[in-house]
């Protein structure tokens, strides 16, 4: 019993002292803490400007609330370590009892029992020790100390500072692209003239797929009005469409298009059927009905019509039936062949019958529909083309081979098929024309003067005695046209823009086979070079009696009340050689005419539209030459020359 | 403990006799008393007639001690102080060398006014003052225990007067500086000096009762840290030391020796005893510098043209050393 109280005072000191050693790790460990604030909230200052400043500028993206959240943890993670290091320190007793003796000013009593335990006199001076401590605890000895608040509370300032200070902001968004007004205007343009077509094409009943494809134009050509675009975006859209577009035509022309363009183009290859070719080739549903009904009532009425123009129109029926029985207008081909075999066995009577029925099965007229799907698909195509050259993205590297080396493929494509039918002196003159085409420069006028006077002189129409030599020749005046039309093409690329006329890759329209015919009444085109004379009018020649008739007969429908005469009127075509061109003009009385004396076909306008395309003409005139043309269709005159440059 | 207690009474005992005669000079009272019982020597350094005398003798009465007193001139010989041998002669006509011994052979020797001696008188005082021993004619002989020198020098009256040199001064346990009385404690004097009972003081303890006394506090043990503390303080009077501050290093040009240290652990012993304490204490150490180390600075010509006292450079380095080893010193703060 004696034992343990005399070793109690040494045990309680110890227990004593145990509790200051945690006071003072606790004092230790919360001193560290606080003396990291000013450090790490600076540190934290610095880190939260400079995340917002990288957040400002969008170098990284960052949550409003992240700086805050990373600086408080730098902070916390500051304070956790250095009272951690700190708070860990151990203290030997004699060390904490010295501590205490100055806490509490018991004059080193606490030390000198520390530093004698196991000395005889331990307890008692252990007692003594505790005496002087009687009813104190170690935290009177340890008290916590005042933190430096000055220089926390500034770095406080200084973190609220950096979160709260105004930093640059992000640079402002680039504003939406302005609606860029040049691919506005042909977008606008494109928009009404494809509704226009589309309007045009409803009421003769086309495809689905070509409704459905105009339709997207239109609606592409809208979307590019209300949505800003730059020219790149409308140059890709417009190509896209303008592909689509040529990719149905191909496909078209695979199926049925070629073999009907074709049937169309040997059906007007005969007089009497030419205006219903022509009619059938320009979807005019209405005047082929008009055509039909009155070669069917010319028929039935024995208008006495040369045997030699019954059996071109029988032949060239056959012809057309021929190209027309493999495709899809079987039936068309059947009543073409019933007809061409009637009027070879000049039995005109069961042929007007079987015109008669040709009209009422509207075979016809759904191939004058194909045919007005395929030309509204052309024209739509140019159109995009006109679009994509007012967007003013055509580059020379986008552009295909140049109209001369396209008109030089067309001519020896031509003087091939010459050679091949034998007509060497013919195919000489394309080879001749082919090599000036190469050559470029004044080869180009060169080409284009023998082009114009080998089609005004008609030679190439002149029979050859088989069938074979005929086609050729056929097919060799309808190159020659298209090349004539590219040389002049090149011909004015090069003087405008001197990089040799090249057309666009895509969508190249072929030129329309009615090139330079003057309106809907006229007869073909009949150029004479001045070399050649004047007057040389092959129509003329080939008119006989029964065309007087016809045209006596039913000219007055065609215009009306009015009596026309066909006239002729010398002029010259763009930049070409003074030509006479056959015109009606009404018969004169009094008051104005009532009907243009001259209208341009549709085709011509095109025309005119693709030469716009092709960049050939500066962009701040682009738009008055083509309001030029578009008012011939009313006013009736051409273009006089230098007007279309 | 019980020694302790014993030791205490006995103290306060003595001081009460003193205190009887002497009237106030309490520090004075305890500084002597310290040195006495320490088995120190002390110079007591005061204007005449302050009651230096006084004190020496009434402690000596206190403590039933032989006194002696030595007026040092400057004509005072060696011999004077610690004896001499002379021929005496028998009734029978035999001569003999006998030892006259001096006024050294005492429990409490009082040199007063010292520094009138020449210094060859006052080293005649060394060894008794460091060994209590004294050597003449070849023969070593032991002074009386305990032996105590209490040295006065006058402050005013420099001239004719022979500086103590060092190795004098370090021998000293304390110097104390005499105040003059105040106005209450002339009062008090006057009365006591100048009426009809004048008081004396009564024997309370004898040589046995110091000598044990001062075994007594042999045993009052001084933890490591305010040792240390002690041994900081005189390195610190010392200018080439680590850690000496900037006012020894400017005005001191020797320090204290290592005799300051033991000087200033034996006067803490004694003043935490008087304080009722059983240890010593950092307080007691710093109490004990003032009269430890004061005499032992030699201040250089910076100092005492500056006209800085030792006692300045003592609380300079007082203020500057730390209680505690730095570590603890960090903790120990309040702020």
């Amino acid at each position: 019993m004696s034992s343990r109280t005399e070793t109690a005072p040494s045990r309680r000191l110890a227990r004593f002292l145990s509790r200051a050693a945690r006071r003072l790790a606790l004092r230790r460990a919360t001193e560290a803490a606080l003396r990291t604030l000013p450090w790490s909230l600076g540190a934290a200052a610095i880190l939260v400007l400079g995340l917002r400043f990288a957040s400002a500028r969008e170098w990284i993206a960052l949550d409003p609330r992240a700086p805050l959240r990373l600086a408080a943890l730098l902070v916390a993670v500051a304070a956790l370590v250095a009272a951690a290091v700190r708070g860990l320190r151990r203290f030997a007793p004699e060390e904490l009892a010295l501590l205490v003796d100055r806490g509490l000013d018991t004059r080193e009593q606490l030390a000198t029992a520390a530093w004698t335990r196991g000395s005889a006199d331990a307890e008692q001076r252990a007692e003594a020790a505790l005496e002087a401590i009687a009813g104190r605890a170690p935290a009177q000895a340890l008290p916590f100390r005042p933190p430096p608040w000055r220089s926390g509370l500034g770095a406080v300032a200084i973190l609220a500072g950096a979160l709260l200070a105004p930093l640059p902001g992000p640079p402002p968004p680039e504003p939406p692209p302005e609606p860029d007004p040049e691919v506005q205007a042909a977008a606008k343009e494109l928009e009404e003239r494809v509704e226009e077509l589309a309007e045009e094409l409803r009421e003769k009943d086309p495809p689905g797929s070509v409704e459905e494809l105009l339709e997207e134009v239109r609606r592409e050509a809208a979307n590019l009005q209300q949505e800003p675009a730059s020219k790149e975006d409308a140059e890709l859209a417009l190509q896209r469409l303008e592909q689509r577009l040529q990719q149905q035509r191909e496909e078209r022309r695979a199926a049925d298009s070629g073999a009907l363009e074709r049937a169309l183009s040997a059906m007007e290859q005969a007089t009497l059927t030419r205006r219903a070719a022509r009619a059938a080739q320009s979807g005019d549903a209405q005047t082929l009905e008009q055509e039909l009904a009155k070669l069917t009532e010319a028929f039935k009425e024995g208008v006495s019509f040369e045997k030699r123009e019954v059996d071109r129109l029988a032949v060239r029926l056959e012809e057309a039936a021929a190209e027309l029985r493999e495709s899809s207008h079987g039936e068309l081909a059947e009543r073409l062949d019933e007809i061409a075999k009637a009027l070879s066995e000049g039995d005109l009577e069961k042929a007007a019958e079987l015109f008669e029925q040709l009209a009422e099965s509207g075979a016809l007229e759904q191939a004058a529909n194909d045919a007005a799907a395929d030309r509204a698909l052309q024209q739509t195509q140019a159109l995009l083309q006109q679009a994509l050259a007012q967007v003013g993205r055509a580059r020379p590297d986008q552009l295909g081979p140049t109209a001369s080396q396209e008109a030089a493929e067309l001519l020896r494509e031509a003087a091939e098929a010459l050679e091949k039918a034998g007509r060497s002196e013919a195919a000489s003159d394309f080879r001749q024309m082919q090599g000036q085409c190469e050559k470029g420069g004044d080869g180009l006028g060169e080409a284009a003067g023998l082009a114009e006077g080998l089609l005004a002189s008609g030679q190439l129409r002149e029979p050859t005695g088989s069938e074979e030599g005929d086609a050729a020749s056929r097919e060799a005046e309808r190159l020659l046209a298209e090349a004539l039309a590219l040389i002049r093409q090149a011909q004015s690329g090069e003087g405008q823009s001197g990089w040799g006329g090249p057309r666009l890759r895509t969508g190249v329209a072929a030129i329309p086979k009615d090139w330079g015919v003057g309106s809907t009444n006229e007869a073909a085109p009949s150029f004479q070079t001045p070399a050649q004379g004047h007057q040389s009018d092959r129509q003329s020649e080939e008119t006989s009696e029964w065309v007087e008739a016809y045209e006596a007969l039913y000219e007055s429908t065609r215009l009306e009340d009015a009596k026309g005469r066909s006239t002729r009127v010398r002029g010259q075509v763009g930049e070409g050689e003074h030509v006479a061109v056959p015109v009606w003009s009404t018969a004169p009385g009094p008051g104005q005419a009532q009907a243009p004396a001259i209208q341009l076909p549709p085709s011509y306008a095109q025309a005119s539209e693709e030469a716009l395309a092709q960049e050939t003409i500066p962009a701040g005139y682009a738009e008055s030459v083509r309001r030029y043309f578009e008012s011939l269709g009313g006013t009736g005159e051409r273009p006089a020359k230098g007007d279309d440059e | 403990m019980s020694d302790l207690q014993a030791t205490r009474e006995s103290i306060a005992a003595i001081k009460e006799q003193v205190g009887r005669v002497i009237v106030g000079q309490e520090e004075v009272v305890d500084g002597v008393l310290a040195c006495l019982l320490c088995g120190g020597n002390v110079l007591l350094e005061g204007v005449p007639g302050i009651g230096k005398t006084q004190l020496v003798k009434t402690l000596a009465a206190a403590t039933k001690l032989d006194f002696s007193r030595i007026q040092f001139t400057p004509d005072l010989m060696p011999a004077d102080v610690v004896g001499t041998t002379v021929i005496d002669e028998s009734e029978g006509g035999a001569r003999s060398f006998r030892f006259e011994a001096g006024p050294v052979f005492s429990n409490l020797v009082l040199a007063d006014e010292i520094n009138r001696a020449t210094p060859k008188t006052q080293s005649a005082l060394l060894e008794a003052m460091q060994e209590g021993q004294v050597t003449v004619g070849g023969t070593t002989r032991p002074l009386p225990a305990p032996f105590c020198v209490l040295a006065t020098q006058n402050p005013l009256e420099m001239e004719g007067t022979f500086p103590l040199p060092e190795a004098q001064l370090d021998r000293f346990m304390y110097k104390l500086l005499v105040p003059y009385p105040t106005l209450a404690e002339l009062t008090e004097i006057v009365a006591r000096t100048t009426g009809r009972g004048e008081q004396s003081a009564d024997a309370v303890v004898d040589a046995e009762r110091i000598l044990a006394i001062r075994e007594t506090l042999t045993e009052v043990p001084a933890v490591p840290p305010v040792v240390e503390y002690a041994l900081r303080l005189v390195m610190a009077t010392q200018p080439e030391s680590e850690g000496a501050p900037e006012a020894t290093r400017r005005h001191v040009r020797v320090g204290s020796s290592p005799r300051g240290a033991q000087s200033l652990l034996k006067g803490a012993r004694l003043r935490a005893v008087l304080a009722g304490r059983d240890s010593v204490a950092f307080e007691d150490v710093r109490a004990c510098a003032r009269p430890a180390l004061r005499h032992r600075l030699v201040l250089s010509f910076e100092g005492e043209a500056a006209g800085v006292s030792p006692d300045q450079v003592v609380d300079a380095i007082l203020d500057r050393v730390p209680e505690l080893p730095e570590k603890l010193e960090r903790e120990a703060t309040t702020k």
